[in-house]
């Protein structure tokens, strides 16, 4: 497509111009890694594209951003690569366009799981059962049947992963294309530290320059919420199989219940950190961003702030008529969450992750460079540092 | 409008004065003649201060000690320096960084980058212009007000003493009183005409790195009001730059460093000046003024493609053909003579190992001008060239100060409420000559002293 050589062909352009200035070294991974090269080609740019966390820092460092002739903004720049990416390495491609790009992907599809849902208990049950209050042990699956739920939820699960894993793979194949040395097992340590740790997630302790030149480390908290929210979601609900399957104690759990605590901190946490970064993006300097990039990041979270406030509802309402309704919800936002989930913002995780494991691979091997002897009269290159 | 202390300009020696002046509890009002997005004048454009360093900080390798510095500013100055203000200068400089620090400015960590530069010079991390915008962010958050887009045009000075100045405003113009002024409005690098006084028409080609905001009326303006002037008026700091960059602001990326890796051709396709004389970081401040010297003030850097990927990458390809024939026919030079040069050099090369870590043994014999060192056949093809232009940096006129930053009017008797800080009074220290990181390292430390000395004055004004 043209748009796209435009785009990474001033993606080259702007590397160049940073490469020869390196101001912003300080700031993240991708500093380091444009150092790593004179040349940029179109998988260097996905790459550097997909280890930036998108902070603004340099944006705000550069004296060379519009107006300045030269027009540099890496944040942005990055922004429009990285939907490029998420587009160009999901599967089916077509599909990535309905669903991720717009909210409204996620609310039709939303919409329907909810409907499906409702239809299969009309189907299945007396209509009126709907407003029945049921409560204690099993009440959950007293309309929808526990082996119906599992073998849903596995689908989707098995959709979501299965999808994810064909965009890493063609993804990773992309940015190695022309690599040759090995990724060791310390690389994808090394990597897995920088990701749990949100390291580059705010230069070097500034935090990320959010919404105006002000650094603020809002961002990287807010987005620990949203994380390790999720993992406490998921961690509950594992917990949950184990009880339900292996010890044979149906759901709904007890409010001290570990199911409902992990599921309460994880929603809570959730709820605080996307409720804070969507503020955080209507705040955001629109100079920086792309303004495409920028929807489909708010859909993702906007369909996670969802999920988890339905799931709040159902816990706070679950002694109530209403449980049943508001499970079908909850159900239903969970059911959609999944389908989209390749499709969505959702998936930087997967791309940034794979782009760190690069990353950390490059670093080991600059670091085994530097610190081999010299071999005379082959000098390394002179990487010269500018100053005035 | 009144205010206390009135601070002229906004980059690095402005914001430091203000700072200081406010935290001396003075009222403060800055006044920038940049919109707020250029704001900081050459400031914005930096990487490094030059501080001494003898207890070691957390950013910084090495030790550097007050002799050492010293000893430095006479080496480039030729010996022509005002010693015991550059010992005040370099002592006050000890503290920078945590000073700055608390001024909001961040440091980066050494970084293989920065190594060769690392135990002389700390880096703000993010560069000059996230600097600026840490200043700014602090001044704000003091209550100094600031104002964008306002050029001081004139000023009512009254035998000494500065009374009010006069300000245009955007559309309108507006006097401003205040009990004191620190000027700290930069050189005069962007301004043509000036140059043109000591450079005649070769001013047209010069390249101004920074801000063309740096246009030195206020400089003109004091002088003319009798404050004494210091530095030599036709000296500037000038680099080599690419020849394709913007007439202005192009900053730090259009300086380029191969001069080393081959020979420099003027216009007429003749070498005029060593280029392996030295390591580059020493040398490269005198190629500027080389270049403005040369016909057309235009010259060009040819090397072979042995030496690609030897130095720092620049923004825009070089010119390249597989011939260097080919190649002054692309440059537009006289084919002949360039070819004539580069056998000439050719020949007189001598085998060596070449090293560009150290000053090694490939040299020319019986060439004038020799090439000392990096001195290789350029022979393999394709080969290359960038045009090079005079990217002029710093200039050295300025007002005379004390050891308080006090200006020094023509009769020698001190100005009553005048303070100067930053490169406006650089030629205090240095006549000439360019120290890597010196420019912020002068203009945070005079206008800490700027600052407090002003705010101090008043109060004691105020008490009699
Ligand atoms: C590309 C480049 C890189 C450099 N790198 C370094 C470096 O790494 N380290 C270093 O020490 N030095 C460096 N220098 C030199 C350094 O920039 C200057 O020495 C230093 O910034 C001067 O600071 P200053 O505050 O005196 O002037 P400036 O920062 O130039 O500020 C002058 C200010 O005055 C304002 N002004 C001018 N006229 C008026 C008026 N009439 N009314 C109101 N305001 C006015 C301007 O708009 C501007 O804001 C570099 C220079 C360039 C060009
Ligand atoms: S300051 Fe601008 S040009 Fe320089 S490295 Fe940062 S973003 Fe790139
Ligand atoms: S926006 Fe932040 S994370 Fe992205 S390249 Fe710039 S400094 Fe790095």
């Amino acid at each position: 497509m043209e748009s796209d050589k435009n785009l990474f062909d001033d993606g080259k352009r702007q590397m160049r111009l940073c490469n020869a200035c390196r101001y912003c070294e300080g700031y993240c991974a991708v500093w380091q890694a444009i150092e790593w090269r004179r040349d940029f080609d179109d998988h260097d740019m996905t790459y550097l594209a997909n280890l930036c966390h998108d902070c603004g820092d340099c944006y705000y460092a550069c004296p060379f951003t519009t107006p300045h002739q030269f027009g540099i903004n890496p944040p942005k720049l990055f922004a429009q690569l990285r939907e490029k990416t998420y587009q160009k390495y999901t599967w089916p491609v077509a599909w990535g366009k309905a669903l991720g790009e717009k909210i409204s992907g996620f609310w039709i599809a939303f919409l329907l799981a909810t409907l499906l849902f409702f239809g299969f208990i009309f189907a299945t049950n007396d209509p009126a059962s709907v407003w029945q209050k049921y409560t204690g042990e099993g009440s959950f699956y007293a309309l929808i049947p526990e082996y119906f739920m599992i073998g849903v939820f596995s689908a989707l699960g098995l959709w979501m992963i299965g999808v994810w894993l064909i965009g890493a793979r063609k993804f990773w194949r992309d940015i190695r294309s022309s690599k040759n040395e090995k990724v060791m097992f310390q690389d994808i340590v090394t990597a897995t530290k920088y990701a749990m740790s949100l390291r580059y997630l705010g230069g070097e302790g500034e935090g990320c320059a959010d919404t105006d030149e002000e650094p603020a480390t809002n961002r990287r908290w807010l987005h620990h919420f949203v994380g390790y929210g999720f993992l406490l979601t998921f961690a509950s609900t594992s917990l949950a199989a184990f009880y339900a399957h292996i010890l044979h104690i149906p759901a709904p759990y007890p409010v001290f219940h570990p199911v409902v605590i992990l599921g309460t901190l994880g929603g809570v946490g959730m709820i605080i950190g996307t409720t804070g970064l969507l503020y955080l993006k209507l705040k955001r300097d629109p100079d920086l961003t792309d303004e495409k990039a920028s929807k489909s990041g708010a859909s993702f979270i906007m369909a996670l702030w969802t999920v988890n406030v339905t799931g709040m509802l159902l816990l706070i309402f679950r002694e109530t008529a209403a449980m049943n309704s508001l499970l079908v919800i909850h159900l239903g936002s969970v059911a959609a969450f999944f389908f989209t989930a390749p499709y969505t913002k959702f998936v930087h995780f997967v791309y940034r992750y794979l782009a760190l494991v690069n990353y950390a691979n490059e670093e080991r091997l600059a670091k085994e460079e530097e610190t081999a002897p010299t071999v005379k009269n082959k000098p390394k290159t002179a990487a010269h540092h500018k100053a005035n | 409008m009144e205010t206390d202390v009135l601070v002229v300009g906004g980059g690095n020696a402005a914001l430091c004065a203000a700072l200081s002046a406010r935290d001396h509890g003075a009222r403060v009002l800055v006044i920038e003649r940049a919109p707020k997005f250029y704001r900081g004048g050459n400031s914005r454009h930096t990487r490094d201060f030059r501080v001494m360093n003898i207890k070691g900080n957390d950013f910084m390798i090495g030790r550097y000690t007050e002799d050492e510095f010293v000893d430095d500013l006479k080496r480039v100055a030729g010996g022509e320096i005002n010693e015991d203000l550059a010992r005040l200068i370099v002592r006050e400089s000890e503290t920078l960084p945590e000073w700055l620090g608390k001024q909001g400015v961040s440091w980066q960590p050494a970084l293989s980058g920065t190594l060769h530069l690392a135990r002389t010079n700390i880096f703000q991390l993010g560069g000059g212009k996230a600097m600026m915008n840490a200043y700014y962010r602090t001044a704000q958050k003091k209550g100094i007000e600031v104002w964008y887009e306002s050029m001081l045009e004139d000023m009512e000075i009254e035998g000494n003493e500065f009374k009010a100045a006069r300000v245009r405003k955007k559309d309108s113009v507006v006097t401003v009183k205040a009990k004191a002024i620190i000027v700290a409005s930069g050189g005069f690098e962007a301004n043509r005409e000036w140059h043109r006084k000591y450079w005649g028409s070769a001013a047209d080609n010069f390249i101004i790195r920074g801000t063309p905001y740096n246009q030195g009326n206020v400089l003109k303006l004091l002088l003319d009001y009798g404050v004494a002037r210091v530095g030599e008026p036709d000296a500037f700091h000038a680099v080599a730059v690419d020849g394709r960059a913007p007439e202005n602001d192009g900053g730090i990326v259009t300086r380029l460093d191969s001069v080393p890796f081959g020979i420099v051709v003027n216009k007429d396709g003749q070498r005029f000046y060593d280029e392996g004389e030295d390591f580059w970081p020493k040398r490269y401040a005198i190629w500027g003024g080389l270049i403005a010297r040369q016909p057309d003030q235009i010259a060009f850097s040819i090397f072979d493609s042995k030496m690609i990927g030897k130095f720092m990458p620049s923004v825009w390809d070089p010119v390249s053909a597989d011939t260097i024939k080919g190649l002054a026919e692309q440059l537009g030079l006289d084919s002949d003579a360039v070819e004539k040069t580069v056998k000439e050099f050719n020949e007189a090369t001598r085998p060596g190992t070449f090293n560009p870590a150290e000053l090694d043994d490939c040299r020319t014999e019986g060439l004038k001008p020799p090439k000392s060192h990096w001195a290789v056949k350029i022979d393999q093809p394709p080969y290359y060239a960038y045009p090079l232009k005079a990217g002029i940096t710093f200039t050295y006129l300025g007002v005379k100060v004390n050891e308080h930053a006090r200006m020094i009017m023509e009769d020698g008797s001190l100005a009553k409420n005048m303070f100067a800080s930053g490169e406006i009074t650089a030629g205090n220290v240095l006549k000439r000559g360019y120290l890597a990181g010196f420019g912020l390292t002068l203009g945070a430390t005079l206008g800490r002293i700027a600052g407090r000395e002003a705010a101090n004055g008043i109060r004691q004004e105020s008490v009699r």
